[in-house]
């Protein structure tokens, strides 16, 4: 990890202008105008704008391969010229790049290979990443002969060789269906809860509000807003309030009544809500997945890389399934891993020997349940009726 | 199908890799060894041959070998009845040449199926049987084998067919390109581990060496190499001598191996920068740890590597092919005799050259003798003041009449005949070798016509017993054997010149023999032919590697199209700096104080010559190093590529101005922006 003179900001920018000139040297256009802002270590920032609103034009500052015509901006506390800097970056342009003639694992090999990386190492995190990405069954296919999601899958997992403390996207999810952009936005959060930096750039303004900590909005290569999506986006003039579905219509008028009276206000509006068609569209594809319907070209489904999510394995694997992330739990269920993770459990459940059930008991006991953690997982397990415990009251 | 995945397969065994080993190397043995024994006999036939015509009973040798032909060394019987009745000796008894007469001696006893050049130099041997062994164990060991088997399979396959329909050169033609292509995928396969390190500057030129090998634009050029060379043998006149056949095929196999690699060069070198520039691959790797140096050195590294391969594969056919020719028969009786002796002496040799020293005149007589052409001259003696450069013109034309007065030889005269003496010195080295020194000469006389026939005569050292008439054709270049012990112990050689032409009447004055300031030089074997076509392979190298640093250098800023044409041009005048040189010493700009500077016109003159001059200078200075480097006429000529030459050209071309070129490169990376601007305003 590089140290920076500030330890907390991993960028910072300073009054950054950034105005283009022709071949005499005229102004042309100012793509980033006195812009000031900071990303904070650990930290999931978001750079929204419309097209030609200088987001683009900021990333390709911050990474050196554009020079500013004023301001100042340090990257790790240092030039974003600086080749050492380079070593904890990981980026993914708006269009992947790459070399037509390589196919996807010589195309993570050479990036491998740029930052040093052993070939041990190298070997292992290329099979990871292909298996992430679903492109595991094309590996020695051109990448000229990739499709445009299929570039984009590739040309994230070479940002992510590296395994950078500070990654840029980006429009990391253009191109990609739902469920890739799905992965990609797992990813970002599996990776800024290890402590990754991650700079994020997008239009797509659902992909933003829903990862991101805070969020800078360009227009015109300046700042129009900026701060945590909670800061921006509340609506502090109405209160929202989620019941079950009500039946009675009578009961809505009992309730405006009782508004009008505390509130002296009334009832705007009375809707169902809805679900999010991201929602919908990956629950009909896990269906799909489930049926086992065939399919061709990338594939889903690949675990996230180990090195991008760290060690986790065994008993560990299972305390992890009991934090507080419900979805999250019954995603992770399904893998195969948790199963491999107890072992003996297993092995005890088979054997069906009221003795061992003792054991079995014993090592339930032993686990660790935090309230309000579903145990539904751990009782499924160990083949026992779901019991109470202080959590549940 | 099938077939191929078993054999794909079995070639990953262990023991597969290990039994097919030891039959590369039982066969490399089995071969080779007979080779080296019968060499190594015939090596020390050959020394004790030489020390036996050279020592005191050399005498009772020459009448044994002039009575019956035959000479008797380590128990056997070695000669020809052709040489009964021989003259092998001289008027003093002695064998008058014992280098040439053990050379024949020992030829009549190598067997036929081995090649003279194998005895001559048992090193190369050694070298090939190497070469062999690191081919087939390297295919083995680097996964090729099932290559290696399909490209020796095919081979033989179409070499097979054409021999039976009676194409024999054909059948050698193709069965060489497959084993040409097989060598070079061996090599780049090689190359490729070599290149393996996770560095950026191997990973880069690694990347490098994969783009020649999947695009277009490199695929093509190489292909061209490896098509064109096998055919090249077609192009020669099989009725022409040996030694024109031998060196045209040096000439054209080298000529057009250089030719195609130097614009394969030029193209990748300005394609792979521009292009990845152009179509922002450049940004997926200037936003890794790569510094903007290390980019492009391992660009350059990657084609140097691949110029490497190029000339290492075709290097190796041309080798072996002139190894083949050599082997070729020649025409019958003395001429053919002649034409293999000028293959081995001229040709298949490294020599050195000595041209004769000329007087000068001093200082004091330049200035004497401009003095009086000036006073000589009414205009130039008129004016108020001769300007520098006009006598410095003046001075260089009168010590070039002067030179050019001792290169000119008067014709005869009512019975008087005349010649001029040539010193040449530094002969040391060829009295040493003992080999008989070439004199080359090149003559111009009378309306020069290469259809005249004219006599000279020759004076070694003063001596009239070395006297020697031989019979000339203006401009064409011929060369008199001279023995080397009559070059002195101080390595001084003098040779008169006789011109035996008398005018006819009424045109007494007229037939001078005259030649240029290299037309006489005296030509001594140094070396041989194997190391020097290593050293010229090398030369071409170090060239093609600064026209790589050329190319990546320009296409750091300018597009593709333009790139190339500027690194083509460089090329060019590279080519033609050694031309230009000579033209600018002649080459006389008016100075500012010639000019009115109130006449237009001559001001425009003024101009325009000293840019064209400024110019052509900076063209020279940066390029004459380049230019000088000619390995490939070096080698055709016989003529000897020091490794002191190499050494020059490794340090000037190869490091100061490639390096020059690539340092150039990376400051105008450092400064330029690679993204471009992508808004809307």
């Amino acid at each position: 990890m590089v140290s920076s003179t500030d330890n907390n900001r991993i960028v910072e920018a300073v009054g950054l202008t950034k105005i283009f000139k022709d071949f005499w040297m005229r102004s042309k256009a100012k793509a980033v105008d006195n812009l000031s802002f900071h990303i904070e270590k650990g930290e999931l920032f978001g750079l929204l704008g419309p097209n030609g609103s200088g987001k683009s034009t900021t990333i390709k500052l911050i990474l050196g391969l554009l020079n500013s015509t004023r301001g100042r901006l340090s990257v790790f506390g240092r030039d974003p010229h600086d080749v050492a800097v380079k070593k904890y970056i990981g980026f993914l342009p708006e269009e992947s790049y790459l070399y037509r003639y390589l196919n996807s694992r010589e195309t993570l090999d050479y990036y491998g290979k740029l930052f040093g990386l052993e070939r041990s190492i190298r070997r292992k995190r290329i099979d990871e990443l292909l298996e992430w990405v679903g492109l595991t069954q094309v590996a020695h296919r051109p990448v000229g002969e990739f499709s445009k999601g299929m570039m984009r899958r590739i040309g994230l997992a070479q940002a992510l060789i590296n395994d950078p403390d500070f990654l840029i996207l980006d429009e990391p999810t253009s191109g990609l269906d739902p469920i890739g952009t799905k992965q990609v936005k797992d990813l970002l959060i599996e990776l800024r809860s290890r402590g990754k930096t991650i700079l994020l750039s997008s239009h797509l303004l659902a992909d933003v509000e829903d990862v991101c900590d805070r969020m800078a909005i360009l227009y015109g290569g300046r700042i129009r807003a900026e701060g945590t999506a909670d800061e921006l986006l509340t609506d502090s003039l109405h209160t929202l309030i989620q019941v079950p579905r009500i039946k009675n219509e009578q009961t809505i008028t009992e309730l405006e009544k009782v508004l009008l009276s505390t509130e002296g206000t009334s009832i705007e509006s009375v809707k169902q809500p809805r679900q999010k068609l991201e929602s919908l569209f990956l629950s009909i594809v896990e269906e799909a997945k489930l049926e086992q319907v065939a399919t061709s070209g990338a594939i889903h489904g690949g675990e996230t890389a180990s090195f991008l999510r760290g060690s986790q394995q065994g008993d560990e694997l299972i305390d992890h399934l009991l934090q507080d992330q419900p979805e999250q739990l019954t995603q992770e269920v399904t893998k195969s891993e948790k199963v491999e993770s107890a072992p003996k459990i297993l092995d005890q459940l088979v054997n069906d020997d009221p003795t061992q059930k003792n054991l079995v008991e014993e090592a339930r006991s032993e686990i660790d349940t935090p309230k309000g953690a579903d145990s539904d997982v751990i009782d499924s397990l160990l083949d026992e009726k779901p019991q109470k415990t202080q959590g549940d009251e | 199908m099938n077939i191929h995945l078993w054999l794909t397969h079995a070639q990953r065994l262990m023991w597969v890799r290990v039994v097919a080993s030891f039959l590369i190397l039982g066969s490399t043995i089995g071969t080779i060894a007979p080779i080296l024994q019968v060499s190594q006999r015939l090596h020390t036939d050959r020394n004790d041959i030489q020390i036996l015509l050279t020592g005191p009973d050399q005498r009772i040798v020459g009448e044994q070998i002039q009575e019956t032909g035959f000479v008797e060394i380590n128990g056997r019987r070695i000669g020809d009845e052709r040489l009964v009745g021989f003259p092998v000796l001289n008027e003093k008894g002695m064998i008058a040449d014992p280098t040439s007469l053990t050379w024949y001696l020992i030829s009549t006893d190598i067997p036929s199926w081995l090649p003279n050049w194998m005895i001559r130099s048992l090193g190369t041997t050694w070298l090939i049987a190497f070469i062999a062994l690191a081919w087939g164990l390297s295919s083995i060991w680097l996964g090729l084998l099932v290559q290696l088997i399909y490209a020796t399979v095919g081979s033989l396959l179409t070499w097979s067919l054409f021999r039976a329909l009676g194409m024999n050169d054909l059948a050698i033609a193709f069965a060489g390109v497959g084993l040409l292509a097989y060598t070079f995928a061996l090599l780049m396969r090689l190359l490729e581990i070599i290149l393996g390190s996770p560095k950026q500057i191997p990973a880069i030129a690694k990347g490098l060496l994969l783009e020649a090998s999947r695009t277009k634009l490199s695929l093509a050029f190489i292909s061209l190499i490896l098509l064109l060379l096998p055919l090249i043998p077609y192009w020669l006149d099989p009725a022409s001598p040996l030694r024109h056949r031998m060196q045209t095929m040096l000439s054209r196999s080298l000529g057009m191996t250089f030719t195609i690699a130097a614009c394969l060069t030029v193209l990748l070198a300005c394609a792979t920068v521009a292009f990845e520039i152009r179509d922002r691959q450049v940004w997926q790797v200037m936003t890794k740890p790569v510094s903007r140096f290390g980019y492009l050195f391992g660009k350059w590294l990657g084609i140097v590597s691949l110029n490497g391969t190029i000339l290492c594969v075709a290097g190796l056919s041309i080798f072996i092919y002139v190894q083949y020719l050599r082997t070729k028969p020649v025409a019958s009786g003395m001429q053919g005799e002649l034409d293999r002796l000028a293959v081995e002496e001229e040709v298949l040799t490294a020599r050195m050259s000595e041209e004769p020293e000329f007087l000068t005149l001093t200082s004091e007589q330049l200035t004497a003798r401009v003095d009086a052409i000036i006073e000589a001259d009414t205009d130039l003696r008129d004016r108020d003041e001769i300007q520098i450069h006009l006598r410095r013109k003046i001075r260089k034309e009168v010590q070039d009449q002067y030179l050019a007065s001792q290169r000119s030889i008067p014709p005869g005269n009512a019975g008087n005949v005349f010649q001029q003496t040539y010193t040449f010195k530094g002969l040391s080295n060829a009295k040493k070798v003992g080999a008989p020194i070439a004199f080359q000469y090149r003559f111009y006389i009378l309306d020069s016509s290469e259809h005249d026939v004219y006599e000279a005569g020759f004076v070694f050292n003063d001596d009239p017993a070395t006297r020697k008439i031989i019979k000339f054709v203006p401009t064409m270049t011929h060369v008199t054997m001279v023995p080397s012990r009559f070059v002195n112990d101080e390595g001084i050689l003098e040779i008169s010149i006789f011109n035996l032409y008398e005018p006819p009447p009424g045109s007494e004055g007229r037939g001078s023999i005259s030649f240029d300031a290299d037309g006489i030089k005296i030509l001594y074997r140094v070396g041989n032919f194997e190391p020097n076509f290593l050293r010229a392979i090398l030369v071409l190298w170090i060239k093609l590697a600064f026209l790589a640093a050329i190319g990546i250098s320009v296409a750091t800023f300018l597009s593709f199209p333009v790139a190339a044409l500027v690194t083509f041009t460089v090329f060019a005048s590279g080519v033609m700096a050694p031309w230009l040189a000579e033209s600018l010493l002649l080459y006389m700009p008016p100075t500012t104080s010639d000019v009115d500077f109130g006449n237009i016109g001559m001001v425009i003159q003024w101009a325009f010559e000293n840019s064209i001059r400024g110019i052509a200078s900076f063209l020279v200075f940066l390029l004459k190093g380049f230019g000088d480097q000619q390995p490939t006429s070096q080698l055709v000529q016989g003529m000897m590529i020091t490794w002191g030459s190499v050494l020059r050209g490794f340090l000037s071309i190869g490091v100061l101005w490639s390096g020059f070129a690539i340092l150039l490169g990376t400051l105008v990376l450092r400064k330029r922006q690679l993204a471009i601007y992508s808004g809307g305003g």
